[in-house]
Formats: structure tokens, sequence, C-alpha cells
């Protein structure tokens, strides 16, 4: 995340959450460090007049949940502790629920149960964590119950089990081993992470450190200059880094060297279903997990979840439900390789060949149609949301075509082609020249073995694509060409969900983030101006966002509008900060009837707009909901009365239990707003 | 002009009637030139019809003053000259004063650009009165005319009555008397799109095993009230739009494949327009849609490939089509987000909305709530007079909820 979504707007949102949910006096802690920046205990104590106990508590609280980074400098004796806010901490919040909910559904009720458990806590021991988690279940209805033990398949089934025919006393020791494996579980799939002794150290400063550690070591303090002593300093940091940021994935690497071979035989080995039965693998038995390492939520890697559920969300909207369900369990299988959505602005150094690439573009290994048709589930139908049309009217070469590196970036303000007429180069290879295919037989530049084209006459071209690594009954059957044209389909969409990359066992499949969100991020926009400055405002956007900067009268002619129409519009996205104006005066004297105004749209600029505004309204949803917990403070206070709760009917008069209702519902919705403004948020800012 | 004057002094030795002959030979001859070539001394010369200059001075004096040629300078500072027709030179006879004739040769040379009344004045280096009275007198005889032009709106510009103002100056079909016909414009905007969406996405029932393009059904029917746009030249509705031999062909039932949407339940479970099956190209391009409007004779005057793409880069930059590149370089488009335009049951019952633009269920969460379409929400703080604890947006919206 970016310095510029700090803005005032995002801390005042941030120390609202944590008033919301901790309280008052760590927010004031909290909402003191985001305005002063790092402060010692010693001054937080002094300008917010708090008693040491007080002020102790809380940034303990704040410390529990990583709310606040500390800082020592290890070269003083007896240093002054700094700590300073941790923004992302306290915006996830409010994400809480949601990422709950997504782990739930890929790791099953039990993980999201304990999630949650976790989130509460921030960080803990994972001996803690088990006491407090298998206490809790060991209810008659709790959650973790040993459905059907290991039978001759050694299929387990993990299930929230309601039924009730269900032994309630079960034995503490199988309990333990689920726990472990789910524990386990989590932890190699990324979602819970190690704490380190750095864990709680701010990141800008620790890196610093690191650097000054590197010059102190390596150059006798003396920073190196030139650019080959620089490249060789950066070198040593990086590697410093990497060990950094590695530190986290301890327990992780431990378990999976234990597990290897079972991770490794994965089709043959163990399986632990979960109940959504949505197929999510898991191939780790119990192992003895360290009880006494601490843990956290890694909200980077969840964030990785959530994204995949926005995609998967965005794809099903524009494609219709299977082309969703079928990326659903691409994404999920490509999830297993992806640490984070962007790059860690402190501990992510890149090598210099590979500099301009984030981490994202860095290259993942593809998926398969086999491996997504093992994955797929049974009841899906994957005949369905296929628009066949006559053979003549569908190009399969075309559809079949292989991009084996990403889509090149479009430039702005370019004609594409012109600089193709210009450079005499294909610079967008795969829009270009594309399609000279019907008269073209020979598909086979890349050696194609297999692959037959008879031409009988222009139109109809009969195409029997490349079965590389397949016999051909895996290859006729019916679900893997279905799933391979459902995943053409999301190829060819306009906005690439998922590029061909290989024909190996049945296709090989990747994704483009950046540019695939960017396009996203797009349509958000788009979507936000439509609705508050209607369709003719987009059109207007997306004029300028082709030809860059236009004055009224040209924008009015290319957008078919009538100028005062152009103007009334353009000026009300000026006053919310979309559309900007720059004047160019054509003499010395700056008179309006002598200077050309050129409007211009700028997508960074107005992306920040946007999402400062969202921060604010989010805040006022929260101070809604707080101004309606005020009026009903009475109602609230009788319903969390220890000798109403449960008996609510029996002791509550009906207008109170209706009051109670209304101020349900209304929080409900406020709360339900908030949680799609963090979508919004989410795609502009974390994915 | 001098040339005429050093002419004249020469004609002494000349006969008047050999001078007639030359001058109607030579007229004859450079008529063969296209109209508006200009022509050089020595160009004239070369013609063959005069051999001496002071001759031909005297030719083209006698062709000038009967306003069969006109003059100009050329960036060399030469004279050169080009043939007028026979009934413009006429026209020049008729005016009565040399202001008013110099008025109306330069608002002739503007050619169908036409000119502004201030340039006249400008140009003919006269007073404003002269200019108006002359003007008035040249309108009232039917020689010129006034138009408005599409580039400047406010000024007052001429043109010859025998001409007809330039695209550039009338802005092309979408502008009827130099205003933007916006009934034209958002009539053909929804044509177009209905084009696209019938080639471009299939009809799918949902739940019914039965589907088709979302076309199949044939063109909508006209209804009652339909709303015409309000001015225009739209002629007939999209009733009598017929589809094109491709398109037919397109729809035949038997050709597609039967749809349903899965029955354990997506997020859609009703019926759906969606998009066609990968490597499809059957996708229209600019010039099938104009094929397609020009056979349905939706407008008098026919509209050129260009003009369509005017509606598609608006519909494009509008996000609701978007470019798909065809074999051999063309462009094809395809309507976005088909799924989420509702359709009916049954497609003959399509109302306006669905037939045209409809309104997207999706909207964005930050525009639907007061905060974002609040007028003051930049002064709203809590404690000050716009505050979130005496919201009234809020406290209306939370009981519709």
């Amino acid at each position: 995340m970016g310095s510029a979504s700090k803005t005032p707007n995002y801390q005042e949102l941030c120390a609202k959450f944590v008033r919301d949910i901790h309280g008052e006096l760590p927010s004031r802690i909290f909402e003191y460090l985001c305005n002063y920046g790092a402060s010692s205990v010693e001054r937080i104590g002094a300008n917010l007049s708090m008693s040491h106990k007080e002020r102790n508590s809380s940034i303990a609280i704040l410390y529990q949940l990583n709310l606040l980074y500390y800082w020592a400098d290890p070269d003083t004796r007896s240093p002054t502790i700094y700590y300073e806010a941790n923004h992302e901490a306290a915006y996830n919040l409010i994400r809480k629920g949601k990422i709950v909910n997504v782990v739930a559904q890929e790791y099953g009720n039990e993980a999201g149960r304990f999630l949650e458990t976790l989130a509460t806590f921030g960080h803990a021991r994972i001996r803690d964590l088990a006491k407090t988690f298998i206490r809790e279940d060991c209810t008659p209805n709790g959650g973790l119950h040993v459905h059907e033990k290991s039978n001759g398949n050694g299929d387990v089934l993990m299930e929230n089990g309601y039924d009730g025919d269900e032994d309630p006393h079960l034995e503490e020791e199988s309990i333990g081993e689920k726990f472990n494996s789910m524990v386990a579980d989590l932890l190699c799939a990324d979602v819970l992470e190690l704490c380190s002794i750095n864990t709680f150290k701010s990141p800008r400063k620790l890196r610093a450190s690191i650097e000054k550690q590197v010059i102190k070591s390596k150059y006798n303090g003396v920073k190196p200059k030139g650019s080959k002593g620089q490249e060789q300093f950066l070198g040593y940091v990086r590697e410093e880094l990497e060990e950094v940021r590695n530190q986290p994935r301890v327990l992780k690497e431990q378990l999976l060297r234990r597990l290897g071979n079972a991770r490794r035989d994965k089709f043959e080995n163990k399986k632990t279903k979960t109940e959504n039965g949505t197929g999510v693998t898991s191939y780790l038995t119990w192992e003895e997990i360290d009880p006494s390492a601490v843990v956290r939520i890694n909200y980077f890697k969840t964030n990785v979840l959530l994204r995949n559920t926005a995609l998967v969300k965005h794809a099903s909207n524009n494609l219709g439900y299977v082309k969703g369900q079928v990326y659903a369990v691409a994404l999920r299988i490509m999830e297993k390789n992806i640490e984070r959505c962007h790059p860690d602005p402190y501990f992510h150094m890149v090598a210099p060949n590979e500099l301009g690439k984030t981490i994202r573009d860095l290259n993942l290994p593809p998926v398969t149609t086999l491996e997504i048709v093992s994955e797929l589930p049974e009841d899906l139908d994957v005949s369905m949301g296929i628009g066949r049309a006559p053979k003549n009217m569908v190009n399969k070469r075309r559809a079949e075509r292989v991009r084996p590196n990403p889509r090149k970036e479009r430039l702005p303000y370019i004609d594409k082609r012109e600089i193709e007429e210009s450079s005499g180069e294909d610079v967008d290879d795969d829009e270009y020249q594309d399609d000279q295919d019907i008269d073209l037989p020979d598909f086979d530049a890349r050696g194609d073995d297999n692959g037959k084209v008879n031409l009988n006459g222009d139109s109809d071209v009969k195409f029997v694509p490349r079965r590389v690594g397949l016999d051909s009954k895996v290859y006729e059957d019916p679900r893997l060409q279905n799933t391979r044209e459902h995943l053409l389909g999301l190829s060819e969409a306009s906005q690439h969900y998922i590029r061909h990359s290989g024909e190996e066992e049945g296709g090989e499949w990747v994704v483009d983030f950046a540019p695939l969100i960017s396009k996203i991020q797009k349509f958000e926009m788009d979507l936000y101006i439509k609705d508050k400055f209607s369709r003719r405002g987009v059109r207007l956007v997306n004029i300028l966002r082709q030809f860059g900067k236009l004055d009224e009268k040209a924008l009015a002619s290319k957008a078919l509008m009538l100028k005062k129409d152009v103007s009334t519009l353009l000026n009300d996205m000026m006053v919310n900060g979309l559309a900007e104006i720059q004047e160019v005066p054509k003499d010395n004297n700056r008179q309006a009837n002598r200077t050309i105004f050129l409007w211009f749209f700028d997508d960074d600029r107005a992306r920040a707009q946007l999402l400062s505004k969202q921060y604010k309204i989010m805040t006022r949803l929260q101070q809604v909901l707080d101004v309606e917990r005020h009026k009903n403070r009475e109602i609230l206070e009788l319903y969390n009365r220890s000798d109403v709760r449960g008996r609510e009917e029996e002791m509550l008069h009906p207008n109170t239990i209706k009051k109670y209702g209304v101020f349900q519902k209304r929080s409900r919705a406020l709360l339900t707003q908030m949680m799609r403004l963090d979508e919004v948020i989410s795609i502009f800012r974390d994915y | 002009m001098p040339l005429v004057s050093r002419a004249s002094s020469a004609s002494t030795t000349i006969p008047d009637d050999k001078i007639e002959v030359w001058s109607d030979a030579l007229y004859h001859r450079i008529r063969e030139e296209p109209q508006g070539t200009w022509l050089s001394q020595e160009d004239l010369m070369r013609v063959g019809i005069v051999s001496d200059v002071k001759h031909l001075m005297l030719v083209i004096n006698k062709l000038y003053s009967g306003f069969f040629l006109r003059a100009r300078k050329d960036a060399a500072n030469q004279m050169q000259w080009t043939w007028r027709k026979e009934e413009e030179a006429k026209k020049f006879s008729l005016i009565p004063n040399r202001e008013y004739l110099s008025m109306y040769d330069i608002i002739e040379s503007a050619g169908n650009q036409g000119i502004w009344a201030r340039s006249i004045r400008w140009r003919g280096n006269m007073t404003e009165n002269m200019v108006k009275q002359g003007l008035k007198w040249l309108e009232n005889k039917g020689l010129i005319s006034e138009f408005k032009s599409v580039e400047q709106p406010n000024k007052k510009m001429y043109i010859l009555s025998s001409l007809r103002p330039s695209e550039r100056a009338t802005g092309g079909p979408w502008y009827t008397n130099g205003e933007l016909d916006e009934g034209l414009v958002n009539g053909m905007q929804k044509i177009v799109y209905k084009c696209i969406k019938d080639r471009s996405t299939y009809f799918s029932k949902g739940g019914s095993s039965s589907g088709g393009m979302a076309s199949d059904q044939g063109a909508p029917s006209e209804k009652k009230g339909r709303k015409q746009p309000t001015k225009g030249t739209m002629r007939g509705s999209p009733r009598g739009i017929k589809r094109t031999a491709a398109e037919a062909n397109i729809n035949s039932e038997k050709s597609i494949q039967k749809m349903t949407i899965p029955r354990f339940g997506g997020p859609r479970q009703g019926p759906q327009i969606m998009g066609m099956e990968t490597g499809y190209t059957a996708y229209p391009t600019a010039l099938e849609i104009t094929q397609f409007i020009s056979n349905a004779k939706v407008t008098e005057d026919p509209l050129t490939q260009s003009d369509i793409q005017d509606i598609t880069n608006m519909l494009e930059w509008e996000g609701q089509i978007e470019p798909i590149r065809l074999a051999k370089g063309r462009i094809g488009y395809e309507v976005t987000v088909p799924d989420r335009i509702p359709a009916t049951t049954n497609p003959e019952d399509e109302n306006d909305e669905v037939l045209g633009i409809a309104q997207e269920p999706q909207i964005s969460h930050s525009a639907e709530m007061p905060c974002g379409t609040c007028l003051v929400s930049e002064q709203c703080e809590p404690g000050s007079k716009v505050s979130p604890e005496k919201c009234k947006y809020y406290a209306d919206w939370l009981d519709v909820i």
C-alpha cells in the first residue's frame, strides 16, 4: 500500500475501527500515533494524559493485535522504544468476517472458526489456541467432530456435525490430531504464519537497519559508491531481506519437509475433504507441530484468497456461472504458488534483471486442463454455458491460439496501426496478425505433429487441435473438451481472465494478474462514473483516456454531444475530482478568451480521489451506526443484561423487541454497505 | 488590376473582333481543364491561341471584365487564372456596383466552407454598413445564403446559393441546421446496439432446454406509444428492420446448441443473454452494420461507414460494446456483459429498455447510498451543521431499506 492511501480520511477510518472494536483508550493511542507518527511511551502518556496503567494496557492490546509496530535502536544501550501505527492491520479489522468466510469455504468451517478465534487474539501460541479451541468444541454440537475415521481408502471427512447422531464424547486425542492437521493445512497454505522476532518491528526501520548493518559489516561503515559497488551492496541487502521475508515460513518449510512425500503423491495419498466438497485438497495427515510456536493470520495471503473470490465473481457476472466455477478451480490451484498480491514494499527487492516487473508478473507455474478437470466439482455440468455457433462461423484456430508470453500493454493515445506501419514490426502481435488463419493451413510454426487442416474453400476449415502429452482417449473426453472450451472463453473475453500458455496435458493456463486487475479497476471506475454522471460521463472519460488532452469543442464533436452538456458534465466531474483541466495561454496576457482549456482524465489521480472518498463514506457509515447505537442505547443495555440474555421474549415488552429488530435491521444495512465499499476499496488498492 | 489597365493601352493596334475571337477560343480551350485549376501566364501561352504576351493580356482582360475568369496571386506573387461557368459569369453581370461585386467575389472564393461576415469586411476593406447592405442585397437577389457552421455556431456565415456547405461546416448527418440532432444520434445508437447484440449473443431461456439467438424470435413488434426521436430524419421503426442473409443463417435453430442454466443453481436461474463460443467469427463489422442500416432504410439520407463508425465509437466509449479483431484486419463488435441485460422469457415481450440500452442492474456501491450522491458531503463533519448525526438522507435511506 502506497503512502498515498494514508490520507486523513483513511487514518480517521482506521482509528474509528479500532475504537469500535477495542474501545476508547486504545483508539486514542492509535489516533495519536496516526497524527504524530512514531512516539515513545512517555510521550504518548504525557500527551494523552493517561495513567500508566491505562497507557500500558492499551498499548498491550494494540500490540497483541499488531495494530502498532515498535522500534528500538539496536545500536543504543537501553534504547527508547518507539511505537508507530499499523494502518493495514487496523483496516483488516473490518475484513475479519470476509476472511473467515473465504477460509471456511476453502479449508472447511472448522478452519474458519479457528481463524476467527485467532483473529480475536491477534497472535497466539499454538498450544494456547488448541486449548481454547478444543475446549469450545467439546460441546455436543461443537464443530470438530470426526465424522468418519480413516476408512479403507484413507478418506477423512471433516464436517460441522449438527446431525445429532454423533457421539458427543469424543476422544481428545483424535480432536487434537484433527486440530493439528488443520493448523498444518493452514500453515502450508500460508494462511497462517509464524511470528518471528521481526514481525512486530517497524518494517521501515527494519529495512533501514538491515542496510546499515550491511554497510557496517561489509564496507566498514562507508557506503559504496559507483554503480558496480551499489549493485554489489544491493545484492547483499537482497540476501538479508530474503532471510527476513522467509522467517514467517520456517514452520511451513519444516512441515513440508516432513510431509514431502505425502504432498508429492498427492493424487494417491490421503485426502481431507471439506464439507463444501468443492475439491479443496489437503494432503496432510496428522503431524506433530511445535506447540510453542506463535502464529498469526497472514493477511497478505488471505488477500490473495479474497482476490480470487472477486475475480470469480467478476467472471461469473460477465461470462456466466459455469465459466466462473471453472475459473474458481483454476485460481484455487494457482493460489498455492502466490505469496501475496503485491510485492512487499520493504522486504521484496527484485533482482536487477527483474527490474520493472512486480511479483505478480514473475513466472508462476501454469495449471493444466487435466488438473482443473480433476478438481472440478462433480455436479458441475460443464456442457452448459457454451454458445455453439454454426461451424463455418467459428474459427477454431483463432480460439486455440497459444500465447506463451503475456499480451503487450497498449500505449495510450497512440493508434497501434500507426506504430505498426511506421516501425514495420508487429506491435500487438496477438491482435493484428491473428487472423490470417482461415487462409493459412500452416499453423504448425510451433512444431505441431498432429494438427491437420482441411481446406474446403474459405469458410469450412476443420481444425484438429494438438494433443501434446495426452493420448486421444483422454483428450476426447467431453468433460475435458468442454472445460477447455470454457477456459478458452475466459481467455478470449476482453478482460483476458486467463492466458492459454501451452499445450501440455490438455492445455496450460496462466493468469496475468496485473493487467487483469487494472482492467477490473477501470470497469469499477466506469461503473462509478456511470452511476454518478450517466453513460455520457463514461463516454467523455473514455475519449479522454484514448486521446489524452482535448478541448471542449473537440470533445463535443467526438462524443456527439452538445457543447453545453459537455461543459456541464465536465465541470461536475471536476468538482468530484475526476476530470481535470489545463490552461494553455496563447500569449502573455492570461485572458480567458486567449487561453485554451484542455480537459484530461488521470486514472491514478481519479482512483486516489475515489479511494479517499470511499474512506470518508465508510467513516460516516460507522458514525451513523454509532448514532443508531446511541439512540437505542437503553434497549441495547437491556439486551446485554445477563439475566435477560436468552430469555428476551419472556422478559421484554413486545415494543422493545420490535425496536430492537428495527435497530438490528438498520445496523445490518450499514454494515453490509461497508462490506460492499470494502470490495471496491480492495479492487482499487489491495488486489 | 494593373494588368488590365496596361493591356488596354496596347489595344489600339489590334481590332476588337480579333480579340473577341481569341477570347472565345481561349475560354473554350481552358474549359477543358477541370474547374478550379489555376493557370499561370505561361500555361495560357502554351495553349497556343495567342502567341504574343501583349495580345494575351488583352484577351485575359476581355475575359476577366466579362467575369469569365477569376484571378489570384500565387505564393511567388505571380498572377493565376481559372475559368468560371457562363451562368456564374451572368450572375456577376447583374451586380450593380464594384463593392458588391468584390463581396460576391470574396464569398465565391471561400467555396463550400463559407465565410464569416466580418472576414468579408476585413478582406474587402469596407465599412460595416456597406457590408451589411451588400449582403442584404445579394441575399435578396438569391445569390448568396446564410448558414450556420458547426465549428463556429455563433458566427454569421455566407456561402453562394448554388453551393452546399461542406460536411465539415455542417457537421455531417448528425447535425440539422448546424445543431446536433440528439434524437437522431440516440435513435441510431439504439439501432446499432440492437444490431450488434443480435449478432453477438444468444438467448438462453434458462431452466428449460430450449434456446436460440437473442433475435431468434424475430424483430420485436412495435408498441403503442413507442418513443420516436423528437427531431431528426428517423423514418420507420425497428419493426421494419430486416435481417441480412448472414444473420438469418446464424439464427437457424438447428445450428445453435440448446442451452440451459445449471440445475444446481448458479447466481442466475432465469433467462439470460450470453456471449458466443470462442473463435466465433461472425461478429458484425462497421461495414456490415452500415449495410444493414441502409437496407433497412432507417434514415432518409444514406449513412456512410464512417458515420456508423461514429456511433460504434460512441457505444465503445460508453462501455456497451467491445471491438474484436477478426480475420484480415476487420474489426467486429460484441456487446459487453450481455448477461446483465435483463432479458424476458419471451423476446417478443422485450420492452424498449431491453431493446435498446438496458438499465443494468449492476451499480456502483458508493453511488447507491446517501453519501455517494450527497451534494454537501464535503462539508459533512461530526458536530458541524452538516453531520452524520443530523443526516436526513440516512434516516430516509435506512427506513426504505
